[in-house]
């Protein structure tokens, strides 16, 4: 399902690189609005579902948890939705035409959206569950005809029923909200847009960006540099954002993380300009380092600090920032060997060319939403502990 | 749809009527979705302390959970046919075991092991002494009673049953053998099989005195069966028990309550049979203050995981106490401050009171056989006899019992003191009642009522399911008579109260005076006239009540608990005082000590498997003292206190539109705030007796109460927690502990 339809000729995409006129963009007005709209109910129905059955630790400010992480989820969702029209673009074309593609598109775009707070909801359970296996590690005493076997299995029966009946009202709830979005967008269901830059603009961008970056194949290169640029900011922010846990207990880890924070932010800016050799050796470096680093302190603990050669726990934001690590540093790379044997790859322009790069940055936004989310204690991340002592009176 | 979809190539004059079509209906979707909301789930909401966003989100998880995961069906008990016949049973005092014996009893000095001050003559597992003997306070030797835990069997009531469906319809029965009779046919109720204070439901009254110390020793029976009874599937599986004096001021080892036990004597969640505990209370008021004198404590069961159960199965007795200090308040209506009694001293060392008459209320369900048995303590094996989940024909008739119900327990029979819809037939004069709530869940709203008509069944007046809780309604019954409330749980009021309806929640105990010579518009009344005592606080199930006075009061909902039939004239000493007992002085900055408070939220919240309830995200671990939320001072201390000490405690509830009984061991405490603001000189028109001293805090839905509270006399492990059993059964407890 490659091929453009016909009868939409005027919206292909040509194979020079050139500019097209009428080349097919994201069409962010309907992408948003049914991310934001799914991302929100779906996230009503997993904090519902968590005070129904979830662990206690989470359960508390339910709307203040739905708002927070309905927010930080919402890339997800809208590179769920950018997935779907893509999908559409590329098997019915630039324009709806007919009812059933309409339907279909509407029901790819729904069935996206499901897959996605389905998978957000399998995590949530996944973490309920696992903070309630804890608890009843410490419920168990052991003159008690319980057990903590026998509580741990109606704790897991009842996540995976929960998890089962989550998933009936997220299809139905994002069925529901995709209509209910087209409806009041007067049933407009867009998979593309043109392109809004006049051929003349366009074109002096071109120059000035060709010579900014001296690069013979301006699209690859842009989404190249403009992916590792987002996942470099991604990383920047996930290390601000774990500045203050370390404060505590270990301010030369804080002081490194600010380092490396401002390191990452300077060489994507540099990445958005003009990237030469030191750059992409720069950017190779500011990956690789605390990339090593993450390896090191997760598998035999790093030989200093104040838990020195402990292994430390995995969690989501360090994996995040892991993975955008690595991504930054698959692409650079990649342009230093591009550069180094001066081929260029040519990449094909399609009709879904705009929908893929769109797909591509976003999902790295994503990525670093969940990194920066996950590294805020009580957000995605680990929860405060209560103190309870043991008993030690005596009388 | 392709022209809508279309970016380009629009036809505007065909497109824009059918946008603006599909616009208007979904915004008038969402519109309507928004007004029903208002119209409908606002007030729902506001009613259940939930309009809130966080309230939203509570009843949206509330629904789902009763919808999806906590699927409960409850049995509808057979109708009691003829109600207001059986007589109340009116307790008699129990006599204390003599020093010495006779050729049939022993004394207890006789007994293999006698009670005393001694170190290991606590309990059986002799590894605990009494922490203060009454000598060490100048008083005597204790009274010694002796109370067995005894498998035995109760009546509810002699009345033939009608067995109807959750329809009022008629319905089919069992009998033991699982023999089936048709539905239409009358019968007999089986007994039910209870677990009694020497085996009765209620147990046995205890008349006590201040300054007359009392100990108790339980001793555990419940493996003997010499009546081959079936135990059925709930009560404590292993048999053991552990007996709170709730809530007097004891010492850990004789206060019962499982962060004591488990940490010292049994060192287990209850004393097991064939053990016994002598549990000592020294009557005698805290910090040797007689403002801090009570007034009707009662004795329950307090088994670790199974309080419920126990209590349920008919572990519940009555203890009065009485103040013979310069006559005050000794039952005798012609001393002190004349409230009505009038006592006989008994030869046994014992003594009655007439006039003076505890009411214990108790609601609960009888199984009609087709109800399937099944929750959570089925995986668990308590009970593999019974084959759970399983239905049980073989026990139709008798009690049912849900250990881990999503809503707390409720039943649809109501009794009082064992006994469903007595009768009681009253002298022309006036009655000291003490009202207790000895329930699993529910709360009761009382009236006195009067009714040309008389009861109705709930059936013939065309209700069903929930609606037939009580069994009985009086449709033109009318308030004709005023109550004066005398005392709370913490005693003797400052100053008398008089109330059209009170609300008594579970544990809690209201004591009133009611004038049976007159209705309140000051009428004679005569004999033969007849006033009900009515329940007007519908709840239909134990996560709080869907109408009351307090809010949307249902004038439908009059359910008659106990039918009064006036008497002949009876000479009455008694007074209405205008003062009674002060109250402990509040110290003057007590307001400076709210930045330091110890805070507690009780909240729901899964914890997987039965951990259903918590305190502050915890649940309860019986060796650990618990830790405070954050307060204004920025410190999450330890719930510990140093003996002789006095704090601020807040007990939060944490939302989810239920509502907690929250009771704390010990002392009394005083409300000084409910939801911030002072109510030292009253004002919370829904808690009028806030102005007293309690033992537990009335929790309505997302309230929050701070409370001010001594911790004298002891030092050791206690235990706070909801008084709802099936909350308290399920980890909404916490350990707290005084310090030398």
């Amino acid at each position: 399902m490659t091929a453009v339809p016909a009868g939409t000729a005027s919206w292909s995409g040509s194979a020079t690189g050139a500019l097209a006129p009428a080349r097919p963009a994201v069409p962010w007005l309907t992408v948003i609005p049914l991310a934001a709209m799914m991302a929100y109910a779906d996230g009503f129905w997993m904090v519902s579902l968590r005070g129904a059955v979830g662990a206690i630790e989470r359960t508390q400010e339910p709307f203040a948890s739905w708002l927070r992480e309905s927010t930080v989820l919402l890339p997800v969702f809208v590179v769920a939705v950018i997935a779907a029209v893509t999908l559409a673009l590329r098997w019915f074309g630039p324009v709806l035409a007919g009812r059933k593609a309409f339907l279909a598109t509407a029901l790819l775009v729904a069935a996206a959206g499901t897959l996605a707070g389905t998978v957000t909801l399998a995590a949530s359970e996944a973490w309920d569950y696992a903070l309630q296996h804890d608890l009843m590690g410490t419920l168990h005493h052991a003159s008690s005809i319980q057990s903590a076997e026998q509580l741990d299995q109606a704790s897991l029966g009842l996540q995976l029923a929960a998890f089962g009946y989550g998933v009936c009202l997220l299809v139905v709830t994002n069925l529901v909200v995709t209509g209910w979005t087209v409806a009041i967008r007067g049933g407009r269901l867009d998979v593309s847009r043109q392109q809004k830059a006049t051929p003349g603009r366009t074109m002096r961008r071109v120059r000035a960006r060709r010579a900014r970056t001296g690069a013979t194949d301006l699209s690859a290169m842009d989404l190249r540099q403009m992916l590792a640029a987002v996942a470099l900011f991604g990383c920047a922010a996930i290390h601000l954002a774990v500045i203050p846990d370390h404060m505590d207990h270990w301010p030369v880890a804080s002081a490194f993380f600010l380092a490396l924070a401002m390191a990452e932010i300077a060489c994507g800016v540099l990445l958005l300009g003009r990237a030469g050799l030191s750059v992409l050796v720069a950017v190779a470096a500011a990956a690789v380092v605390p990339l090593a680093l993450w390896v090191w302190s997760r598998t035999s603990g790093l030989p200093f600090g104040p838990n020195s050669n402990v292994p430390e726990p995995v969690g989501l934001a360090d994996v995040a920032a892991g993975l955008l690590e690595l991504g930054t540093l698959v692409i650079a790379v990649v342009l230093l060997r591009a550069r180094r044997g001066g081929t260029v790859r040519r990449a094909g322009r399609t009709a879904t060319s705009a929908h893929l790069r769109a797909l591509a940055v976003v999902g790295a936004i994503a990525v670093g939403f969940l990194g920066v989310a996950g590294a805020v204690p009580g957000w995605l991340g680990e929860l405060p502990s209560s103190g309870d002592v043991t008993h030690s009176s005596t009388h | 749809m392709p022209d809508e979809t279309a970016t380009t190539n629009e036809v505007p004059t065909n497109t824009v009527s059918r946008r603006n079509i599909l616009r208007l209906s979904a915004a008038g979707g969402a519109g309507a979705a928004l007004v029903a909301a208002q119209g409908w789930a606002g007030p729902l909401l506001a009613q259940k302390g939930l309009l809130s966003p966080d309230g939203a989100f509570a009843a949206s998880s509330t629904a789902l959970g009763d919808l999806l995961f906590y699927i409960e069906k409850f049995p509808t008990s057979p109708l009691i046919l003829t109600p207001f016949k059986d007589q109340l049973p009116v307790p008699k005092a129990l006599a204390p075991t003599p020093a010495v014996g006779d050729e049939f009893f022993k004394g207890y000095t006789e007994w293999n092991d006698p009670p005393g001050p001694g170190e290991g003559q606590q309990s059986s597992f002799k590894n605990e002494r009494h922490q203060i003997w009454p000598n060490q306070i100048g008083s005597s030797d204790p009274l010694v009673y002796k109370i067995d835990l005894l498998l035995r069997q109760h009546a509810f009531t002699t009345s033939q049953v009608l067995p109807i469906d959750a329809n009022g319809r008629p319905t089919i029965s069992f009998d033991e053998k699982r023999k089936t009779y048709p539905a239409g046919t009358k019968r007999t109720l089986p007994l039910s099989t209870i677990y009694g204070f020497n085996g009765t439901f209620p147990g046995p009254m205890i008349n006590a005195e201040y300054g007359k110390p009392v100990l108790v020793r339980f001793e555990n029976h419940l493996d003997e069966n010499p009546l081959n009874l079936d135990r059925q599937d709930f009560g404590s599986p292993d048999w053991s028990f552990l007996t709170h004096l709730h809530n007097g001021h004891t010492a850990p080892e004789s206060d019962g309550n499982p962060h004591y036990t488990m940490v010292s004597g049994p060192k287990y969640e209850g004393y097991l049979p064939q053990t016994f505990c002598d549990n000592l209370y020294l009557n005698w008021p805290a910090g040797n203050d007689d403002r801090e004198k009570q007034s009707f404590f009662w004795f329950h069961d307090h088994r670790m995981d199974h309080t419920g159960s126990n209590v349920y199965k008919g572990m519940v007795g009555l203890y009065p106490i009485y103040d013979p200090k310069n006559g005050m308040d000794m039952g005798d209506e012609r001393q002190g401050l004349r409230l009505p009694g009038v006592r006989k001293d008994n030869p046994d060392g014992s003594f009655d009171v007439d006039y003076d008459i505890p009411l214990a209320f108790y609601d609960c369900r009888l199984d009609d056989g087709v109800t399937t048995h099944q929750d959570i303590h089925d995986i668990q094996k308590e009970f593999p006899d019974s084959k759970n989940p399983a239905k049980h024909p073989e026990w139709w008739g008798k009690t049912f019992y849900k250990h881990f119900p999503n809503h707390g327990f409720v039943g649809d029979i109501f009794t009082v003191n064992g006994t469903a819809n007595p009768v009681l037939e009253v002298k022309r004069r006036k009655y000291r009642f003490r009202f207790l709530d000895a329930s699993i869940a529910r709360i009761y709203e009382f009236k006195l009522m009067s009714s040309t008509k008389g009861p109705k069944t709930a059936v013939s007046l065309g209700y069903t399911g929930d609606e037939l809780e009580g069994q009985y309604r009086i449709p033109d019954a009318q308030q004709c008579m005023q109550f004066t409330q005398i005392a709370s749980d913490g005693g003797l009021l400052p100053f008398p109260i008089k109330r059209d309806s009170f609300e008594l929640w579970p544990a809690k105990r209201r004591e009133v005076v009611v004038d049976f010579s007159r209705y309140q518009d000051g009428t004679p009344t005569t004999k033969g006239d007849v006033i009900y005592l009515t329940n007007v606080m519908k709840m239909p199930n134990g996560r709080m009540w869907t109408n009351s006075s307090r809010f949307s009061p249902d004038p439908a909902y009059k359910v008659p608990v106990l039918k009064f039939v006036i008497g002949d004239d009876a000479p009455d000493d008694s007074q209405i005082p205008v003062k009674m007992r002060d109250l402990p002085p509040l110290p003057g900055n007590w307001q400076t000590m709210l930045d330091n408070r110890l805070i507690f939220e009780v909240e729901r919240g899964s914890g997987g498997g039965e951990t259903e309830w918590l305190i502050n995200g915890k649940p309860f671990i019986p060796n650990t003292v618990a830790t405070s939320l954050k307060n204004r001072a920025g410190r999450s201390p330890l719930a510990q206190q140093k003996k002789g000490s006095y704090n601020l405690w807040e007990i939060r509830n944490g939302g989810g539109g239920w509502v907690h009984p929250f009771h704390l061991h010990m002392e009394e405490h005083r409300t000084v705030m409910r939801n911030g603001r002072d109510v030292t000189r009253g004002g919370d028109k829904g808690h009028p007796d806030d102005v007293s001293r309690e033992d537990l805090v009335a929790l309505d839905p997302g309230e929050s109460v701070i409370i001010y509270r001594g911790f004298r006399d002891f030092v050791g492990p206690y235990v706070a927690h909801c008084h709802n059993l099936a909350h308290e059964d399920h980890a909404m407890m916490f350990g707290w502990e005084i310090t030398p």
